[in-house]
């Protein structure tokens, strides 16, 4: 949810504010940019220039102006409209500003009223139409640029906020609070009656914490099946005999490598989801196996019916999460797919053995 | 003072029994592990307290105060939890008890000594805002005093009668108190309204008879042939047509 709505708002942030003080003054420098090349290339001597200089600046500097605001004033209806079709109609209405600019000030230039003419640019020279025409496209071209900066600033803004919230949410889906404070409930209890066990517990924990805040991307699954079976020990303290893993594990697989904590959070999901809302348990499957070009790992629950709606949201943010870290780290060649039986529930990470060492 | 503990964790029932047993004047009278459980626990041993987990499979702490409240002399409930984001404030505003797990035995001790009767609009406070508008997996009747959890799987249908709603189950029947209008609402996905008076589960919706003085419903478990108004025949009809597509 967090997510959704902070990329709604990044999105409606696709078009700068065009009322604030600074943005104007960017593109107004990047207009007297544009006014300074085509003095430059109109030659001259220095005086003529200057003069020529100022009307140019004149010209470009009231249509910057009056498409600033345009964009100032009707960011409220852009803003609800697609990026697509509010990039393609901002786009047309700056070209129609260009474009009425040039012809005003062509008509005034012939009306013997010089000031607003852009002179030199285009006017004086030859018909309306071909002032029109290179105007149109000097504008184009620009505002094309303009805008691609401002879209590639706007996406740079975006990936930098959503890193940032994959962060979090690693952390989140790494340390899940519900299973932390059960299991300090769970160990307090063992202090009193089985000291030993309690010991034993908290060097569980303890080596679970290490894996978990372990700063590696890719280990064995021969390591992440250890960092699973500790998790597991933690669990089964708490649940009893509620719990019963089946694991389904050729050891040759041992040594294939896969992004760390891949698994032990599905284990965790089929815990909190599956096995947990049953009041007698249930037994399920950790399994691995070769399949053709990739290696499947996977974790199947049993479920109850009544709670088949609780399946979804905390259950999204893990999987989502390891969805993400897959495919950082195999493109599309990985996959997480995720099979709702009658009375089952099954993930599997599909993940490819080329690059895998096995 | 008569105290049960409620939890689906072993361990963390035996905790509380514990710290219980350390405090003085206070006797654990028995354990259960999911809310039906302690539902029946409650109506054999009419404890003073009730300490409630609220994530249990079967019945959650929630559901499990809610139909406690409905007791002539409902107990104190406290819940405990592990972890529950930002739902204990609830609990704070509607002077209910909690406690966090691991439970700290001075904090055990102060909510045991300000434990008070809980009344009916308390815990419905807390559950309309923790547990949202969910529907209830138990009705709760009362017999003789005591409560009596009635699956709503087991629910063939509801019939308004004078000012009661009678509720008919695959063990017989019985009153509730309940408002038609508020059972549809509660269970739009499991029943459907098929007369001013009747709610059937469509579950047990066997197919539309005309007798002569309109339409009537058979069911699947019971004799009596349920009459359809004029008004809600649309809907059945509806009903069994897509039902029979499904099949």
């Amino acid at each position: 949810m967090m997510v959704m709505a902070s990329y709604q708002k990044a999105s409606s942030n696709l078009l700068p504010d065009f009322c604030n003080n600074q943005v104007i003054l960017l593109v107004m420098l990047i207009a007297e940019l544009l006014a300074i090349v085509l003095t430059l290339h109109h030659g001259g001597n220095l005086k003529d220039a200057f003069a020529y200089l100022g009307r140019v600046s004149f010209f470009i500097q009231s249509i910057t102006l009056i498409d600033a605001a345009i964009l100032c004033y009707g960011k409220r209806w852009f803003r609800r409209m697609e990026p697509l079709p509010m990039g393609i109609l901002i786009y047309l209405l700056l070209q129609l500003v260009t474009l009425s600019f040039t012809w005003l000030g062509y008509t005034l230039l012939h009306a013997g009223i010089p000031m607003l003419a852009g002179d030199g640019i285009t006017v004086q020279r030859g018909s309306l139409g071909t002032a029109l025409f290179r105007n149109g496209c000097i504008s184009a071209i620009i505002t094309a640029a303009v805008m691609r900066y401002f879209y590639l600033h706007h996406q740079n803004i975006l990936r930098q906020r959503t890193e940032n919230e994959a962060r979090v949410q690693a952390l989140q889906a790494r340390i899940r609070p519900h299973f932390l404070f059960n299991s300090l409930n769970t160990i307090a209890n063992l202090v009193h009656a089985q000291p030993d066990k309690a010991e034993n517990a908290i060097i569980d924990l303890a080596e679970l914490f290490r894996s978990t805040l372990a700063d590696r991307t890719l280990i064995s699954l021969a390591e992440e099946l250890e960092v699973s079976r500790r998790y597991l020990g933690m669990e089964r303290l708490r649940l009893g005999e509620r719990l019963e893993v089946t694991w389904n594990i050729p050891v040759e697989l041992e040594q294939a490598q896969l992004p760390a904590l891949a698994l032990q959070p599905l284990i965790e999901n089929a815990i909190y989801h599956g096995i947990e809302p049953l009041p007698s348990g249930g037994n399920m499957t950790i399994f691995a196996r070769k399949q053709g070009g990739s290696i499947e790992i996977g974790v199947s629950n049993p479920v109850s019916a009544g709670h088949r709606s609780r399946h979804s949201s905390g259950n999204q943010l893990a999987i989502s999460n390891i969805r993400q870290r897959l495919n950082l780290a195999y493109g599309a060649m990985a996959k997480l797919s995720v099979e709702e039986g009658a009375d089952h529930y099954t993930v599997t990470l599909s993940l490819p053995v080329n690059g895998l060492r096995i | 003072m008569k105290i049960i503990v409620v939890d689906d964790e072993q361990p963390a029932r035996e905790r509380l029994c514990r710290l219980i047993r350390e405090l003085h004047g206070y006797e654990v009278a028995g354990e259960a592990a999911n809310g039906r459980e302690a539902i029946a626990l409650y109506t054999a041993l009419k404890p003073e307290i009730v300490l409630l987990d609220i994530r249990m499979p079967v019945m959650d702490g929630l559901e499990t105060a809610q139909h406690l409240s409905t007791d002539e002399t409902p107990p104190a409930v406290i819940f405990t939890t592990a972890y529950s984001d930002h739902a204990l404030e609830a609990f704070n505003t509607h002077a209910v008890g909690y406690l966090l797990k691991p439970v700290r035995k001075e904090n055990l001790a102060a909510s045991l000594a300000a434990a008070r009767r809980s009344t009916r609009a308390q815990l419905q406070a807390v559950n309309d805002e923790i547990g949202a508008s969910k529907a209830r997996t138990h009705l709760c009747v009362h017999i003789r005093g005591n409560l009596e959890l009635i699956p709503v799987e087991e629910i063939y249908y509801f019939r308004a009668e004078d000012k009661y709603v009678v509720l008919h189950h695959r063990n017989g029947q019985s009153l509730i108190e309940d408002s038609l209008v508020k059972l549809e609402e509660e269970f739009s996905d499991r029943f459907m309204r098929i007369h001013r008076n009747a709610l059937v589960a469509k579950a047990e919706v066997s197919g539309l008879e005309q007798s002569g003085a309109g339409s009537a419903l058979k069911l699947k478990h019971c004799e009596q042939r349920l009459s359809v108004s004029r008004r809600h025949l649309p809907t059945v009809r509806h009903f069994l047509k897509h039902q029979s597509l499904m099949s």
